[in-house]
């Protein structure tokens, strides 16, 4: 099921519910106080963000088991770029994308050469060896990595004022903003031609093949695009967070990020992941579950998901919305409101 | 000039020699029959003009070009389109979502215009969108355009096959078996079809086993067996040829 | 560098690399035959490990019964697993759902287990490393060569399971129809064979591979929770190096990478087992089947 590609063009309506929508998490702060929550809802975005990168690289059929890989790539070179030599944020920034883009480049034109199932497992494999690697060479921070690592430098509005990053509520309007252009960036590749390249090369890439789409190029494309996503939030998170772990991005990172996008719904590459991330990052706080048996409970939470809601909470909604049960039940209520009408 | 010539082509799969040497061209708008028993090499033929692997050797030309080696998408652009001896499609996707995404390669607008969704992109997706209609129409499945390919019937699988195969604007069509397992109704809806296909100036090169179909629509035939072509010509020729009904006796006995 | 310790290097490397191989094998009967893609197999090796030390160690039993009961455990819970939670996503999603979905679902079916195994097995044993007692003489001193008697039990007994293994991929009923099931999936329905039963046999086999593997260099290099992830990794780089739809290649490969890492572990020390990654890496660039040259879609 590709919900995307019978999206009409973006029109009017579209732009409406955005709009709507984005007025929740804007006010946000004017509401919550708290910069414990605050920060949750910061962690929150960069999982949707994470999420998506899944997402987008399963478009064209590609699951990259090792996101956490290029999120670490981007944190990595930030910080490096910002103590080592000097950087302001604002000047690593579009430096840590684009060396994220390097390195997912060149692993994904080898990887993704080698064919489907053989991804799978070489991104897990490179996520564990590139945690290997940031821990035991020095130069990269070792096993103990980075601590105080800068927040953004402040941004001067000539005549004005300056946005000054020290809070965890300028820190979240930050985040908020770069997750809005990447998901606007996301829509408008989905919905052009594009998306529709990566769906019929998700569904038989033989057809597609014969239709003449470059297979190869499409998902590469992908895979280079989903993952600058993910080190751009990985440069974002070095410098809010201060302190930089190779733990932090190892197996189980990528492992709670790809259930970010199942959870929400795999066929659903933004909306999934926005659900699931909340879900993941709220609702083991509210039930206090410890982080030690957070792995087990994941682990356990990924096999039922698969076994009975294998198309997410949406999308199991949306496959219940076509039942038989909800067409009689819209029909009755239509024709009570009707009825209702007639005798008022 | 020949739209098509196949010159000597051979392919071995390890020591098994698939084709031993054939050769024979195909003009425009005619509806070529390609007929021999299992094993000739049909599909392998078709595989290697569709740029699935290559030949051991020989040449494809097409158009005056050497397409031969070319891979598939390459070749797709150049107006060689096929169906598969099994139902491929979206099968995931509505009817109308597998027309409209075979129009990938027709659009003139490069990717990132795609991606900024300018005025020129959309206007070249609204005019793929008529486009589908009209396919649809023409190989009547428009009344089924929002149905999941995965439901439709093998029948209607195959038209929608067909239909995916005419987006590319292809000047050869390869059909790989399209009426097989097929009631006789169905057979002669389809075959009628590739008729109109043929009318519109496009070439039609069909694999098929059954015969009616072949007797009854094409106009000219080619028939291949243990890898070599053994006879060409009329249905009423190939209807009597010795060779043929022997390679075919032989097949059964 | 005398001789004695280049063969003593090799032994190891080869020791290693053998284990190596047999994960290799394990996972790929696995991969070929159903499909799935266990990423779970390095618990599978861990569970091994720690079994086969509570029988030998804690309940102070005799070798061979130890070696028994680790083996049947292994067996039967990679049963359990496979019933419980792959054999659902099987059944259910048959002919027409994309492939992509259904690899996706079995490699999150596995990455699910490996991480709720993992958890489990480090918090019921705790993160420090236990040793097992050696059960062979240290070492023996052949032609003025001292030899390391455990690394050389290693490979003896890899090389044995190989050989039984080819016996029974060759002669055995199941084993045919294992080999069957993997080449040619829709031929072996229509020639009667009953596709779960096999999945459920190779599936069991193969994390039994895993625990004997495990059990294998329990007492070389002793037993903590991390254990299975770093041969696994290995493992699966084995297999990828030598092509994944290759046997030998697995061996092979398993063999290769053993010897490197432990040239490589006395000539650099750690960051060796990067750069094994990377060669390998770019191993793959110009030859992306691997060893044996064929790609697997």
């Amino acid at each position: 099921m590709n919900f995307l590609s019978d999206r009409r063009m973006i029109n009017l309506n579209d732009i409406i519910t955005f709009i709507l929508v984005l007025i929740f998490p804007i006010l946000l702060p004017l509401v919550i106080k708290n910069p414990y929550i605050i920060h949750l809802f910061i962690m929150t975005c960069i999982g949707i963000v994470l999420g998506m990168s899944f997402s987008m690289a399963y478009a064209p059929g590609l699951i990259n088991i090792g996101v956490a890989a290029y999120y670490s790539i981007g944190a990595y070179a930030s910080t490096l770029l910002v103590k080592k030599l000097d950087f302001s944020f604002w000047a690593a920034l579009p430096v840590a994308i684009l060396i994220t883009g390097i390195i997912s480049l060149v692993t994904g034109l080898a990887f993704i050469k080698a064919g489907t199932f053989t991804f799978v497992i070489l991104t897990l494999l490179f996520n564990l060896a590139l945690v290997q690697a940031l821990g035991q060479v020095e130069v990269l921070g070792g096993w103990s990595g980075f601590v105080n690592i800068p927040r953004p430098e402040p941004i001067v509005i000539p005549y004005y004022s300056a946005i000054d990053f020290s809070t965890h509520t300028s820190c979240y309007y930050l985040i908020l903003v770069m997750l809005l252009l990447i998901v606007l960036a996301f829509y408008g590749l989905y919905s052009s031609r594009i998306g529709r390249a990566w769906n019929a090369i998700r569904q038989s890439s033989h057809l597609a093949e014969t239709l003449g789409v470059d297979v190869y190029f499409f998902r590469v494309f992908a895979f280079v695009v989903a993952s600058c996503a993910a080190g751009t939030v990985g440069s974002f998170y070095a410098h809010y967070f201060g302190t930089l772990e190779p733990v932090t991005f190892g197996g189980f990172a990528s492992i709670y990020i790809q259930l970010y996008s199942v959870l929400g719904g795999l066929d659903f590459p933004i909306l999934g992941p926005i659900i699931g991330a909340i879900i993941m990052t709220f609702v083991p706080e509210v039930l206090r579950i410890t982080s030690e048996i957070q792995p087990i409970i994941f682990g356990v939470l990924l096999i039922v998901l698969i076994l009975f809601l294998p198309r997410g909470i949406i999308g199991s909604l949306h496959e219940a919305r076509k039942m038989p049960i909800y067409d009689k039940m819209a029909k009755e209520i239509r024709a009570w409101l009707s009825n209702k009408r007639k005798t008022v | 000039m020949a739209l098509v010539e196949i010159r000597g082509i051979e392919k071995y799969f390890g020591g098994v020699a698939a084709l031993q040497g054939v050769d024979f061209s195909v003009n425009g708008s005619e509806v070529v029959g390609l007929i021999g028993p299992n094993g000739a090499g049909k599909s392998t033929l078709f595989n290697i003009i569709s740029g699935f692997f290559p030949p051991s050797s020989g040449k494809v030309i097409f158009k005056g070009e050497d397409i031969t080696g070319l891979k598939a998408d390459r070749i797709a652009r150049k107006g060689i389109g096929r169906t598969f001896q099994a139902p491929t499609l979206f099968m995931q996707s509505t009817v109308f979502d597998n027309v409209f995404t075979a129009f990938h390669m027709r659009y003139k607008q490069p990717l990132w215009k795609a991606f900024l969704h300018t005025p020129f992109a959309r206007a070249e997706e609204e005019i793929a969108k008529e486009k589908t209609m009209e396919i649809l129409g023409f190989v009547g499945l428009a009344s089924q355009k929002d149905k999941i390919a995965e439901n439709l019937s093998s029948g209607w699988q195959k038209t929608l096959a067909i239909a995916i195969a005419l987006t590319t604007n292809a000047e050869l069509l390869l059909l790989d078996e399209p009426v097989t397992t097929l009631s006789p109704d169905r057979v002669e809806i389809i075959m009628k079809l590739v008729s109109k296909i043929r009318d519109t100036g496009t070439t039609v090169l069909i694999i098929e086993h059954n015969m009616k179909a072949i007797m009854d629509y094409c106009d000219r035939i080619i028939v291949l067996a243990y890898g070599k072509r053994i006879a060409e010509g009329l249905p009423s020729q190939i209807r009597i040829n010795k060779e043929v009904i022997e390679s075919y006796l032989g097949e059964i006995g | 560098m005398n001789l004695s310790l280049i063969i003593q290097i090799i032994v190891t490397g080869l020791a290693v690399g053998s284990v190596y191989a047999l994960m290799a094998i394990g996972i790929q009967v696995i991969i070929r035959t159903t499909g799935i893609v266990n990423f779970a197999h390095g618990q599978f090796y861990t569970i091994g490990a720690y079994t086969f030390w509570a029988s030998y160690f804690l309940l102070k039993l005799s070798f061979v019964l130890s070696l028994a009961i680790t083996i049947l455990i292994l067996l039967l819970f990679g049963a359990l697993c496979y019933l419980f939670v792959f054999n659902f996503v099987q059944q259910r999603f048959k002919s027409s759902t994309s492939l992509s979905f259904k690899l996706l679902l079995s490699a999150m079916a596995s990455v699910g287990l490996m991480m709720s195994l993992s958890q489990t097995i480090l918090l019921s044993f705790g993160s420090e490393e236990r040793g097992i007692p050696p059960i062979w003489p240290q070492i023996i001193t052949i032609a003025n060569v001292r030899l390391p008697v455990e690394r050389l039990v290693v490979i003896v007994f890899c090389c044995l399971i190989g050989i039984a293994l080819y016996l029974f991929f060759t002669k055995t009923k199941l084993g045919k129809a294992i080999r069957a099931v993997s080449e040619d999936p829709v031929m072996s329905t229509l020639l009667g064979i009953n596709s779960t039963r096999i999945y459920l046999a190779s599936f069991s086999i193969g994390c039994g591979l895993a625990g004997f593997a495990g059990m294998m260099l329990a007492p070389v290099f002793g037993v903590n929770p991390e254990m299975g992830t770093n041969v696994v990794f290995m493992a699966f780089l084995a297999m990828i190096f030598g092509g994944a739809l290759s046997y030998k290649g697995a061996i092979v490969g398993g063999l290769v990478i053993g010897l490197m890492l432990s040239f490589g572990y006395q000539l650099i020390g750690g960051t060796s087992y990067v750069l094994v990654f990377v060669a390998i890496i770019v191993f793959l660039i110009y030859r992306p089947g691997g060893l044996s040259g064929e790609l697997l879609e």
